[in-house]
């Protein structure tokens, strides 16, 4: 089957992304997977075509979507699926299901093995923007049916390797191995952007696709917030370090961060949590800190580390807002790293009352 | 109907000719070893067994002590009641599939198999009627269909050039007796030396006395193994010898290696779905080829899948339960 579609691949239909996705699924290395990508994102034609690929990529896409969830169940996909293929569900499809660990590609495999399906196949070969629609379309049906009509449709109008990637994107993610930090890396190897800026752009922004445009459109991220007039910088300390929760490669990128609660009589602890940053750590800083995590780490919790409160790093944010949900009651907006004091010991952060203090004086 | 029962982890026993199919313990008076594998080979290795020549060289190498009479393939020895054949079952050098005829009808055990045969075995015969058909599983569930032998021999050869691109010495990750010189066979065309894990060595030097040409081997040189392509098992990778070598890239060889819950997992570079098992489309063929009065399904983890799908063709079918995940 793969050799009728090697022939003429559109640049950007989807199949070309998914057979990109799929090389990257195959590729363990780092360094190799940016090349993949980067040859990828090259070969991209025009603009619209590149914007819908990084939010595809960093999983933006789901908030781009109206109804903003896609509630396609695994085992609304698997019953579909069996009956297409004409296939016990409970018998055949469960156990395939346990040996190969994932719904998606569970099914394109069944697909590219399962003979009889082979002639009721008609391929559409959809370009990305088709796929966007169709992913659109799927978010906003809400009744059963017409799932299970779309469903059908993209069995029989999608090869096994669109299906596995289509399914990916239904289900909220794709795997790609690749959490956003390293896809900026991708994404200056490209377009020969310069990281550090990029890298300021992504943490104002919080998006990958917006940062993009920004630094396609050679905007400064110094423009984006007002930062002489408005923001503050604290010492916190670093609590709780995590890898984005996309992607399965080790690198440390969402601090949780704290401030020293140790005189208040109403918490436990010496520090408690005030806010989260993702991204912006500049290499010197990420190496660092990775010598460092083995003595500093109490717990593990999955992919979440919680660390000896050690580390004291100077942030910038805009407010304070109330938040209730939070130990501290308050949470900063907008935070991002300034920069990292390894010799400052943790007890030089500022305290609570200082920064509530503080937001009372300036009337914010 | 014929009895035919499990015995101990994976043997076979039929009590009513005293025939004994990959078992290990002394308890029937013929036995019979379908292959040289680990799992077919009488953990007590001081037994008299039937095998044929490859296996029984590969037995030697690997230890066995016990006395071996030699029963090449397509020769029907005479046991009283029953007649036994062995015929090429395409799993490795020397892999038979026991044929039985018997008063109360033909019995075929498979042992492990591989059609269309590895081209590191003599090649594979079935006969064309039997009334029961003995069958291993191990894999059984529709996700399994291997590619086409030059598919796979391609993928072999271009990981060892992607390795050269890279600068890195390509190292295949495989089970030492069957795919190591099924790999090694992929492998000779390139002319590249090749070096070997010191347990698969002697092993290789039967597979050239029988007429196989895997190309040019060593021992695991590590002056020389910038130049060379390295196979070995899974388990020497993080072996001291192994992390002397700055820059390899691995290649996992293995019919499970391409689902996705092993994949996640593993840190190997390339994941190449190579098998020495027949599929299970290829399984199902079979069966309905064959045939039979009634299918025993062993050494699989989905026994059920491959009972329902010959129902759905009208042969019974029931587990062997013996249970096995080798490959």
């Amino acid at each position: 089957m793969a050799e009728i579609f090697n022939k003429n691949i559109a640049p950007d239909s989807f199949l070309n992304f998914a057979f990109t996705l799929e090389k990257l699924a195959d590729t363990r290395r780092i360094d190799e997977k940016i090349l993949i990508l980067k040859n990828y994102l090259l070969s991209c034609q025009n603009d619209p075509h590149l914007y819908l690929i990084l939010r595809f990529l960093s999983g933006e896409y789901v908030q781009f979507l109206e109804v903003r969830k896609i509630s396609v169940g695994s085992q609304l996909l698997g019953r579909s699926a069996s009956d297409y293929l004409k296939i016990d569900y409970d018998l055949v499809f469960r156990p395939c299901r346990k040996a190969m660990g994932r719904t998606p590609e569970t099914i394109a495999r069944l697909i590219e093995n399962i003979e009889t399906v082979w002639d009721k196949t008609a391929y559409k070969n959809y370009s990305i923007s088709q796929t966007w629609n169709l992913l659109i379309e799927f978010s906003n049906c809400e009744k059963r049916q017409e799932k299970q009509i779309l469903l059908d449709n993209v069995w029989m109008s999608m090869s096994p390797v669109e299906i596995r990637f289509f399914l990916q994107l239904l289900s909220g993610k794709l795997s790609t191995g690749l959490p956003n930090e390293l896809l900026l890396n991708a994404i200056v190897d490209t377009f020969n952007f310069e990281l550090e800026y990029l890298r300021k752009t992504y943490q104002q922004t919080g998006s990958l696709s917006e940062t993009f445009i920004l630094a396609k459109d050679g905007i400064q991220p110094e423009t984006l917030i007002d930062t002489a007039s408005n923001s503050t910088t604290i010492y916190s300390v670093l609590l709780y370090i995590q890898t984005e929760s996309r992607g399965n490669v080790g690198v440390y990128s969402e601090l949780t961060i704290g401030i020293r609660v140790d005189q208040d009589d109403r918490f436990d602890q010496d520090y408690i949590p005030i806010g989260k940053i993702t991204g912006g750590i500049s290499d010197n800083n990420l190496e660092k800190l990775n010598q460092l995590l083995p003595e500093l780490t109490l717990e593990k919790f999955g992919t979440t580390l919680m660390l000896k409160p050690e580390i004291v790093v100077e942030i910038e944010f805009e407010k304070l807002v109330k938040n209730n949900r939070t130990k501290a009651g308050y949470t900063i907006k907008t935070p991002r790293i300034v920069n990292f004091h390894w010799d400052k010991p943790p007890l030089s952060t500022h305290n609570l009352e200082y920064i509530i203090d503080f937001f009372q004086k300036n009337g914010r | 109907m014929i009895r035919i029962h499990k015995h101990g982890h994976h043997g076979i026993l039929l009590p009513d000719f005293d025939l004994g199919l990959d078992i290990s313990g002394a308890s029937a008076k013929h036995i019979f070893i379908s292959h040289a594998h680990a799992d077919h080979v009488p953990s007590n290795r001081n037994l008299s067994v039937y095998a044929t020549p490859a296996t029984a060289a590969l037995m030697r190498v690997r230890g066995f002590k016990g006395e071996i009479t030699q029963l090449p393939f397509h020769q029907t020895i005479s046991l009283g009641d029953s007649n036994v054949t062995f015929f090429p079952a395409g799993h490795i050098l020397g892999s038979a599939m026991t044929y039985i005829e018997t008063p109360q009808g033909s019995v075929l055990y498979t042992g492990d198999y591989r059609y269309p045969a590895s081209p590191a075995s003599e090649g594979f015969f079935c006969p064309e009627k039997v009334d029961y058909f003995i069958t291993e599983a191990t894999f059984s569930l529709p996700l399994y269909r291997w590619k086409s032998q030059e598919t796979l021999f391609d993928q072999i050869r271009d990981f060892v050039r992607e390795s050269k691109q890279f600068n890195q010495v390509p190292v295949f990750l495989t089970y030492t007796l069957g795919k190591a010189q099924e790999v090694m066979m992929a492998l000779e065309p390139l002319k590249i030396p090749l070096q070997v894990h010191d347990g698969a060595y002697g092993l290789c030097k039967v597979y050239e006395e029988f007429g196989l040409n895997i190309g040019v081997y060593s021992k695991i040189n590590l002056d020389t193994v910038n130049n060379s392509i390295v196979i070995i098992p899974m388990s020497y990778l993080s072996s001291a010898t192994m992390l002397e070598i700055p820059n390899i890239r691995t290649a996992y060889c293995s019919g499970w290696s391409d689902l996705e819950s092993r994949k996640s997992y593993s840190s190997v570079d390339k994941h190449l779905s190579i098998s020495d098992h027949i599929d299970f489309f290829e399984l199902i063929d079979l069966c309905k080829r064959l045939n039979p009065k009634h299918v025993f399904i062993t050494h699989t983890p989905n026994p059920e899948v491959v009972s329902h799908y010959l129902s759905n063709l009208g042969i019974a079918s029931s587990p062997l339960d013996s249970t096995g995940f080798d490959d």
